[in-house]
């Protein structure tokens, strides 16, 4: 593959401008993605489902072809309106949700099957890369006698193998349980880690887009409304939307007053993560469920009033009832717990400020 | 696999993929997919072309034979034997799945094999058995004196027979239903006050309608286009009446004419089902483990339906082996020439093996287009080549012979011919086992393959065609077993002087020589039997041991149809 055109060096894989529409479909699936992936980095990309995540890495693995639009690989065009590089030239390593190893080949035969015809050097290649997800001695077996955390290794090992220039994982945790999800995940981070391979994740699950990735990316109806290390995503999210993906929240009108923004909630201190607002610009006010505190209020005419509660051990969750009759939900600490029908006083912390964004108009 | 999966013009509502939107490209694979289409399309059309346009019209001659008559014997025959196989099967399922009926697993496997018995020889067994002068009266006689008994051929016997035959049909996907139906749902019906029976009526019942629906479609089928066994015992519905109009009128375009009647009562048939397939949702429980329902204690019913059973599997498998056991047997110690032509058989070996070899060459491509490929084009193509399933082999085997006159004049009377019409016939056959199995190839694992640097070919040489190999073999040895057993087609196509066992056993039973019969039909249903007994098993052991398993092909009787 000639590489005609050079992007920045640091830039292994990037979209510019991509867009790709399903056939029959009436929507584009990804409209005007742009996105750009640093070499070794882990990214993970979060969004809804239907927001084009998944298009976005099966474009890149060459699966799907797109109409507009560039990306290019390790600095090489692989796909254009008129160019498209079949998937096996990529050199890019794919993970399935359902882990899509070869059912009538062996642990052994799967993760050699990318490597180039059997040497000695494909051998012990196979042995390195099933030492690395731990599961050496397992060569012989068949993938249905094992289980589902062992055969996402596997899947894992046999993407490795062949040393991709990038590793894209499709939901590569979302068949396993819980438990098993947050080990599995922390793994196969140490592992592409450590081996250094540049990742693309893809998502529908915050916690582990935040937790996993060293950048994210919020993709929302076919493009990446924003890119950055979790915790900024997380303090200075670009839109009421992005907020509300990376952390559960209700999005309550509010009103600019000096350094508060005042809502039927109460009064909050704020962060305008779109730059500067004047005093009385209406706003939508994020009140994040886990950013909150609660104090039990004794006076007359306070008017949120708890009215629904649900235990979860550490944490309570408690449902509050405003004066417009809406319910906004906060998360605390189980210590002391608040009776039904207590009224309460809702804040900020000083360290978490309310996220609020100039209102949209509604429809 | 549900039989509506294996036609699309069958599903309810067009999915996405149908939708018009993408200008196919055509690859060599649609190209191969559009040549299979053609060939299996083109001589059917040729016949409406040909009677429509032909000296006298269509709707003359369609007139002059007594078309009206025959319509009625061949529906009143159809709606017989799809009410009596639906009337059998449904209880035979039920006991051999829910309840604690003696010898349960043995009824559960013989009660199918009366699929591998050819319609010819059914009907040869019912004359020698219960015909005039039969075994069944000389034994009546001998014991109590009685020299008459009813007398079976036309409508009554037919129908017996045909019965018999196809509750297979019906039994394999209500089983194979009732396996999958979740319990909780009747325990739930019980929980709520419901005695068993009316469980049964009022939630069991309602959930099997389209597993009845699909079967009784391939009942129906069946019976309309059955030639050997309506030919044997003289009851002319329209295969008969084509067969007698070919073989002796001048006019060979009455015959025409006939066969199209014949065709449009078939594809009526499918309409209706399509029609009354209605709103019903097709259920299909979760993967996953399903609990093994409670069973049913029979109580004092548990030997009348022992009885049930035993009758059924008696009728339908055991006496007619038996009966042809006793004449092969009768006929050598009288020393009739009770003897095999050897070409016969190798005739029947080589024509199945060409069949099966080369309808599976045809269905692969279609297949694949079918599942990886999905367009209009392809879907068309899918539609058309299904047209095998729908068309009566008499019907076929007319249509080519016209087409083989005029236009394939250097291979009519050749053995090239006859493969076609096996292709054509059995095409779905071949095609569905394969798409089965390309189904559950998980298209993520050959993408897999892709990006672990593996072009198109090497994927499909060393991931998608090993894992669809058991689909393709069953496929094939489907189509040779339907050859095996295949009659009418064989007896029109096949070149002069050229037998197989199945127009040999025809013929000998058409002029009452049942001893020399009797062996070469016990050859057929040996030979056709033991590889069809090992395809149905299979399946049986299978999918009693995990209920929730991924059907084989085998479970779609489909496939078997002939």
């Amino acid at each position: 593959m000639a590489g005609e055109t050079h992007t920045q060096p640091t830039d292994l894989v990037t979209l510019r401008d991509v867009s790709a529409t399903y056939p029959g479909a009436d929507t584009p699936a990804l409209n005007g993605m742009d996105l750009a992936v640093t070499e070794g980095e882990f990214l993970a990309i979060l969004g809804p489902s239907g927001s084009g995540k998944t298009t976005a890495l099966r474009v890149i693995a060459g699966f799907e072809r797109i109409q507009s639009g560039e990306i290019h690989i390790n600095g090489n065009l692989v796909a254009a309106p008129n160019r498209h590089v079949d998937p096996e030239r990529r050199r890019v390593g794919m993970v399935f949700q359902d882990y899509a190893l070869f059912p009538h080949l062996t642990v052994a035969d799967n993760v050699a099957f990318g490597l180039a015809k059997s040497n000695g050097s494909s051998d012990a290649r196979v042995g390195a890369v099933l030492d690395l997800v731990n599961l050496a001695g397992y060569e012989n077996r068949y993938p249905h006698e094992l289980s589902g955390g062992q055969q996402q290794r596997i899947a894992l090992a046999r993407s490795l193998a062949p040393e991709p220039v990038a590793l894209l994982l499709d939901e590569p945790f979302s068949n396993l349980d819980r438990q098993l999800r947050s080990t599995l995940r922390r793994q196969v981070r140490e592992i592409v880690k450590d081996h250094g391979t540049t990742s693309i994740l893809v998502t529908h699950d915050r916690e582990e887009a935040l937790g996993i990735a060293d950048r994210v990316a919020v993709m929302d109806e076919g493009r990446v409304i924003q890119v950055g290390a979790p915790e900024h995503l997380y303090r200075n999210s670009a839109t009421a939307d992005v907020a509300r993906m990376v952390g559960p929240a209700d999005t309550v009108r509010g009103r600019i007053a000096g350094p508060w923004v005042d809502t039927e909630a109460g009064r909050f201190r704020y962060h305008s993560p779109t730059g500067p607002l004047g005093n009385g610009t209406f706003v939508d006010a994020v009140l994040r469920v886990h950013d909150l505190e609660l104090g039990p209020w004794e006076a007359e005419g306070a008017e949120r009033i708890v009215d629904y509660r649900e235990y979860q051990g550490e944490f309570t969750e408690y449902g509050i009832r405003l004066p417009s009759g809406r319910r906004i939900n906060v998360r605390r600490r189980s210590i002391a717990p608040l009776d039904m029908g207590t009224k309460v006083i809702i804040t900020a912390p000083f360290d978490r400020p309310v996220l609020v964004y100039p209102e949209t108009p509604r429809g | 696999m549900t039989i509506q999966e294996n036609i699309p013009l069958l599903t309810a509502r067009p999915p996405a993929w149908l939708r018009p939107g993408r200008a196919p490209r055509l690859t060599p694979l649609h190209l191969a997919g559009i040549a299979v289409a053609a060939l299996v399309a083109l001589p059917v059309i040729y016949l409406v072309v040909r009677t429509f346009s032909g000296d006298s019209s269509a709707a003359e001659l369609i007139f002059r034979t007594r078309t009206a008559e025959i319509l009625f014997r061949s529906i009143l025959l159809v709606a017989i034997v799809t009410a009596g196989s639906i009337a059998i099967a449904v209880p035979m399922a039920w006991l051999t799945l829910r309840t604690d009926l003696p010898l349960k697993r043995f009824w559960a496997v013989t009660s199918v094999l009366p699929l591998v018995i050819p319609s010819f020889i059914a009907g040869f067994v019912a004359v020698v058995a219960l015909g005039p002068r039969g075994m069944l009266q000389g034994l009546l006689d001998t014991l109590f004196g009685v020299d008459r008994i009813p007398d079976m051929f036309g409508l009554p016997g037919a129908s017996f027979v045909l019965i018999l035959l196809t509750f297979p049909y019906v039994l394999i996907p209500v089983r194979a239903s009732l396996r999958r139906m979740d319990p909780s749902m009747e325990e739930m019906a019980r929980g709520l006050g419901r005695g068993s029976v009316r469980t049964f009526a009022t939630i069991t019942l309602p959930l099997l309608r389209p597993a009845i629906a699909a079967g009784g479609l391939l009942s129906a089928l069946y019976t309309l286009s059955d030639f050997g066994a309506v030919s044997i015992l003289r009851y002319e519905t329209f295969t008969w009446a084509v067969f007698l109009q070919y073989e002796s009128a001048f006019d060979r375009s009455i015959a025409a004419a006939l066969s199209l009647v014949l065709v449009a009562v078939a594809l009526g048939i499918l309409a209706v089902d399509v029609a009354t397939r209605g709103r019903g949702r097709y259920h299909r429980t979760t993967v996953g483990t399903v609990r093994p329902p409670r069973q049913v204690e029979l109580g004092r019913w548990r030997w009348p339906a022992f009885g049930f059973a035993a009758s059924v599997v008696g009728l339908s498998l055991a006496a007619p082996l038996a009966v042809l056991v006793f004449w092969a047997a009768r006929g050598a110690s009288r020393g009739e020439d009770v003897g095999i032509e050897w070409s016969t058989v190798l005739n029947s070996l080589q024509a199945s093996g060409l069949a099966a070899v080369f309808t599976t060459l045809a269905a692969i491509p279609v297949a694949i287009l079918a599942v990886r490929h999905r367009s209009l084009l392809t879907a068309a193509i899918d539609l058309v080549t299904h047209l095998g399933f729908a068309l009566p082999g008499i019907a076929v085997a007319l249509a080519l012979v016209f087409f083989g006159i005029n236009v394939f004049t250097p291979i009519y009377q050749t053995r090239t011919l006859l493969v076609v019409a096996y292709v054509v016939l059995f095409l779905p056959a071949a095609a569905g086992a394969i798409k089965a199995s390309l189904m559950q190839v998980n298209p993520r694992i050959e993408e897999a393959a892709r990006g672990l640097g593996k072009g198109p070919w090497q994927v499909t040489y060393r991931i998608t065609f090993p894992l669809v190999l058991p689909g393709i073999l069953a496929g094939a040895a489907t189509v040779f077993l339907l050859t095996m057993k295949e009659l009418p087609a064989t007896l029109i196509l096949g070149p002069i002087g050229f037998k197989t066992l199945s127009t040999q056993i025809w013929g000998f039973t058409t002029e009452a020589f049942f001893a020399r019969a009797a062996v070469p039909a016990l050859v057929l249903v040996i030979a056709s039997g033991i590889p069809a007994a090992f395809l149905l098993l299979r399946d049986t052991s299978t999918s009693s041991a995990s209920p929730a398993n991924t059907e084989t092909v085998t479970s779609d009787p489909g496939n078997l149809t002939g």
